[in-house]
């Protein structure tokens, strides 16, 4: 009978805890194996890219995790690399690639218009 | 003794949750950052006794006396096909004389470009004022939703007008993004009337002429710097189509084509809203 | 001479007729109009929101968005646009299928999306008019039948053919019993639902504000699992959701010291008896009316259902260790109030079988536990219990019966609907004031979403969620003026001319009100269901993404991620709709006319009785009618 509760309890524990450790672990390790870099995409009202400086090696492809947590359309597009989403869907999660080819400070943006804001809607990519 | 222990639980229970629900407040729009609320910049256009004949020259001297505005220029990306290369900022200056209004706009760019031939374009500069009192945001896209008056000056234009020399080349392209007819058409019908294009939008894609061209302009290029001067009657008869300037505030937008770069119809760079304070 | 005269006239009759066809038929192909629309969309509402136009015209709409992207999906001819501000989109069409069909948003623009809509009407709208002569015809049909019926039946029978107090025991069938008696059963499957509510709250917790649409906690709360339990479960299965439910899990762990095996029989904590003026329905129809002035914010944020779902479970575990039992099931649970009422009209039940074996068993140990079970935690007396209502489908009767005496049942619909007065005359037992008004709310909470949520009236929407607080206001009054005065007040005032008509002078008014409320059962359940089907069918494609993308991380767990937002049989949805609300109105039908056999003593007196009840019964009908399609 005691085997019973134990086995019911490990279920318990299981369901709940378990299962959020098992989520925010198994994220952690996707993210760090598959992407340079998490994006995300906010109005400036909300706060704006997430964060709005990256910098980035020279030479080395470049993945870019988009994520829209907004519930607006929001794009991106970072012209000086001719990388562009036209647009992002709310709740939608996009991946962008490209290899930098030259060293700087380069603008991206938002390509949608999506608040009153819209035209602030910008960050940097630092190559070094 | 056993009520203190639920008691306790309850307020331990309550505490936890509401620390939850705090913590999930603040990371409800992903990582808590500062939000910034950006001002529109505001351009002052004061009063000044004074006069320009463009016929003379766009008299730096005048403009030098005055304070710039720096207006930042993004990538036009709303649109295909987008601008190759950026240019990152305008000065704005402003006056009136009661009689006329005087913008004064200068930028950089390397080369000065004032002939049309195929795959070759027209630096070029513009300023939007909306027609709308209550203009509605979005129509920064070219007056969408409420009709906006574009004063397009263009360097090429600029050159026929005040020299008006013979057209170098006759030949046209026809392949062209939609927008940009009438870009890529260098042979033109007749002399322009003016350096400056007055248009009406009312959004991408119906830039027209209006039947009235009010405005004059002229430009200069030295040293990788262009100085384009336009001026206009302050007020004018037709206010469903001209802009107003009897509003002491009002919005404005910039735009710069770098022709070099192959900048044409969309493919700009284009500032944000301006508030325009006419004093 | 005759002869040639009446011949003359048919022949004239029919030319006249084949004249004035083929004019009309001139007259619709000729005059097929183009009609062009200037649809500006701007949150959370079109301008204009209502359009109208003929079958055949040719139909041009041009989409503006004033504020951020909106899109344009037109129900029943799947016609699809979208525009970006500062860009437009584009329809052409022939409006060849006539009705009223909703255009919706199809790109996420805000809190509101999924309630974004507008009305297109193709005239003439046969659907409405076949619907409504369908209620009139029904209506005629049953006062035919109740004015043909010359005695009370010795047994009630549902639509005459089915008799109502038919029990099929189902744990007939040894591995049921089997499954039944375990104590891993219900346990095993409210593990599965603890499972799924962690991964629903941690969506909620780590959605925050995000489109509610991509967001597992919100899609499987208000789309499956309320779908699920308004279409599917409660009018079939009852409380068959209270069965697995996860939420008192806590609370029974800490009252009882074990999880599984069989602990203490009264509950630790405080372990106090719910005040026995409030054991019934009214703290619930209360309760529940006050969680649905928050529906405007709840149903689309994921931030909104994490705090709700969190706060029942808070208030689960606090009751629990404050109160006796599943106090918190019984008296709190929002969702218990209608589960209880409508459970009268499922198929299935918990009885006992012989009642001579219980009457000779002394220890009653489905009352006071055994070392096998616990005594009723729903505090019922599983003994003698002869309604849903506020049976949990615990299961723990039997294991503690040692007789195996309780039984798992089989029935037609709306048994329960009329059980008489017990000895005992229990609350628990009988039709009620408070069950009345349950089943009277839930008819005009029904009434404020639809018009709110499957509406396309943008000043609603804005009421709802507060955009003003007059408006707010405004709609938390209106809410109550429909629910507790015009419902109830116009079924008062039917109620007093069914008397009047009767010529009873002795039956108390309130038994013919509490009686006849209890037609709006079989109505209510019927209408959710068409609600349901409205939120299901254009919007259940999400939950093919949440599966394979719960938090929006970018996961892809069972390759559906990219499954695009499509509305699907949103032709057929209009008819079923009302096909549902018609089922619903034959039942009401049925039992109503029972109702009032009950309510009168004579036959004359229950069919004049009647006659009132019936004209109310369409006139509510053509008005869901016209709510759903016209």
């Amino acid at each position: 009978m005691k085997k019973n509760e134990l086995a019911a309890a490990a279920l318990v524990f299981l369901a709940t805890i378990g299962t959020v450790l098992g989520i925010f672990g198994f994220e952690n390790f996707r993210k760090s194996r598959l992407y340079t870099v998490e994006l995300i995409a906010r109005a400036p009202d909300n706060g704006n890219w997430y964060p709005r400086k990256i910098t980035v090696p020279f030479g080395k492809k470049v993945k870019i995790l988009i994520r829209n947590i907004e519930t607006v359309t929001h794009g991106f597009a970072l012209p000086d690399f001719n990388v562009a989403v036209k647009e992002i869907k709310a709740g939608e999660v996009v991946v962008v690639e490209f290899t930098p080819d030259k060293k700087g400070a380069f603008p991206f943006m938002c390509t949608v218009w999506c608040s009153d804001q819209h035209m602030n809607m910008t960050g940097e990519i630092v190559v070094e | 003794m056993k009520k203190l222990v639920v008691v306790l639980i309850t307020v331990v229970l309550l505490a936890s949750f509401g620390g939850l629900v705090w913590y999930a407040l603040r990371h409800s729009r992903g990582m808590p950052v500062e939000i910034e609320t950006p001002q529109w910049l505001t351009l002052e256009a004061p009063f000044l006794e004074k006069e320009i004949d463009l016929k003379e020259g766009i008299s730096q001297g005048l403009w030098d006396s005055l304070g710039a505005k720096e207006i930042k220029l993004l990538y036009q990306v709303m649109v295909m096909p987008w601008p190759k290369a950026l240019t990152p900022l305008v000065k704005a200056k402003a006056f009136h004389n009661k009689k006329e209004i005087y913008f004064y706009l200068e930028w950089n760019d390397d080369t000065e470009d004032r002939i049309l031939e195929v795959n070759k374009f027209s630096d070029a500069c513009a300023a939007m004022f909306p027609l709308d009192e209550k203009t509605q945001i979005p129509s920064l896209m070219m007056g969408f939703l409420g009709k906006a008056n574009i004063w397009h000056w263009k360097a090429s234009q600029d050159r026929e007008f005040w020299r008006k020399e013979e057209r170098k080349s006759s030949a046209y392209a026809d392949y062209h993004y939609p927008f940009e007819e009438q870009e890529t058409f260098p042979v033109s019908k007749e002399t322009p009337k003016s350096a400056v294009n007055d248009l009406i939008a009312i959004r991408v894609g119906t830039v027209t002429p209006k039947e009235t061209q009010n405005i004059e302009g002229r430009g200069f290029w030295q040293d990788g710097v262009w100085r384009v001067v336009i001026k206009r009657m302050l007020n004018t008869a037709d206010t469903d189509v001209d802009a107003k300037f009897n509003i002491p505030k009002r919005l404005c937008a910039f735009a710069v084509w770098n022709g070099a770069k192959g900048d044409r119809g969309g493919r700009k760079s284009i500032s944000d809203w301006v508030e325009l304070e006419v004093k | 001479m005759r002869n040639q005269n009446s011949s003359l006239l048919r022949a004239l009759r029919t030319l006249t007729m084949t004249a004035l066809f083929t004019v009309c038929l001139l007259v619709t192909i000729c005059f097929a109009a183009e009609r062009f629309f200037e649809i500006k969309a701007k949150r959370f509402v079109y301008t204009p929101n209502i359009i109208k136009v003929n079958k055949g015209d040719i139909v041009n709409i041009r989409l503006i968005s004033e504020d951020v992207t909106h899109g344009f999906f037109l129900d029943g001819y799947s016609l699809n646009t979208s525009s970006h501000p500062g860009q437009e989109g584009s329809l052409k069409f022939t409006a060849d299928k006539t009705g009223r069909f909703s255009f919706r948003c199809s790109v996420t623009c805000g809190a509101l999306h999924p309630y974004m809509m507008g009305h297109l009407f193709v005239l003439p709208n046969s659907l409405f008019m076949a619907g409504a002569f369908t209620i009139l015809l029904l209506g005629i049909a049953s006062l035919i039948f109740a004015l043909r019926k010359k005695q009370k039946d010795e047994r009630l029978k549902l639509f005459g053919i089915i008799p109502l107090d038919l029990r099929f025991p189902l744990t007939k069938f040894k591995p049921l019993r089997t499954l039944l008696k375990s104590r891993w059963f219900p346990f095993i499957l409210i593990m599965l639902n603890l499972f799924i509510f962690t991964v629903i709250l941690l969506a909620g917790f780590i959605g925050g504000l995000s489109s509610g649409s991509y967001n597992f906690g919100v899609m499987l709360v208000w789309i499956l699992w309320w779908v699920l339990l308004m279409m599917f479960m409660v009018p079939i299965i009852g409380r068959f959701w209270c069965m697995m439910c996860p939420f008192p899990l806590i609370g029974d762990w800490i009252q009882r010291g074990k999880l599984i095996n069989v602990g203490k029989q009264k509950s630790w904590g405080l372990s106090k008896r719910w005040p026995n003026k409030w054991r019934n329905l009214w703290p619930l129809v209360v309760l529940f009316w006050i969680s649905t002035w928050f529906s405007g914010f709840f149903t689309v944020k994921p931030f909104a259902t994490f705090v709700l779902l969190g706060a029942i479970i808070l208030l689960a575990i606090i009751v629990a260790i404050f109160f006796d039992k599943r106090t918190f099931c019984l008296f709190v649970c929002p969702v218990s109030g209608f589960q209880g009422l409508y459970a009268n009209f499922s198929m299935i039940g918990v009885r006992s079988r012989d009642p001579e074996t219980c009457r000779k068993h002394t220890l009653k140990t489905c009352v006071v536990g055994s070392e096998k079970g616990y005594g009723c935690p729903w505090m019922e007396i599983p003994f003698e219990m002869n309604r849903n209502t506020y049976c949990g489908l615990c299961f723990e009767c039997f294991k503690t019966c040692p007789y195996d005496n309780m039984d798992l049942v089989l029935r037609p619909f709306g048994q329960d609907l009329f059980v008489e007065k017990r000895r005992t005359d229990e609350i628990y037992h009988r039709r009620g004031t408070d069950e009345a008004f349950k089943a009277i709310t839930m008819v005009g909470i029904f009434l404020s979403f639809f018009l709110a949520f499957q509406g396309p009236y943008g000043h609603l929407k804005d009421m709802v969620t507060a955009k003003t607080l007059k408006g707010y206001l405004g709609y938390l009054g209106e809410s109550f003026l429909v629910d507790f005065l015009l419902i109830p007040g116009s079924l008062l005032i039917f109620a007093y001319l069914s008397k009047k008509l009767s010529k009873n002078k002795e039956v108390k008014l309130k038994d013919v009100f509490v009686n006849f409320s209890y037609c709006l059962v079989p109505v209510g359940l019927a209408i959710w269901a068409a609600f349901s089907l409205g939120i299901i069918l254009p919007n259940g494609s999400y939950l093919l993404h949440i599966i394979s993308d719960p938090f929006a991380w970018g996961w892809n767990l069972f390759g559906t991620a990219n499954f695009p937002w499509t509305p699907v049989f949103t032709y057929a949805m209009y008819y079923l709709q009302v096909v549902v609300a018609l089922i619903g109105f034959i039942f009401a039908l049925d039992f109503g006319f029972k109702f009032s056999l009950k309510t009168y003593n004579t036959i004359e007196e229950a069919k004049r009785g009647w006659v009132p009840m019936l004209i109310y019964l369409i006139v509510i009908h053509i008005l869901f009618l016209k709510l759903f399609v016209g």
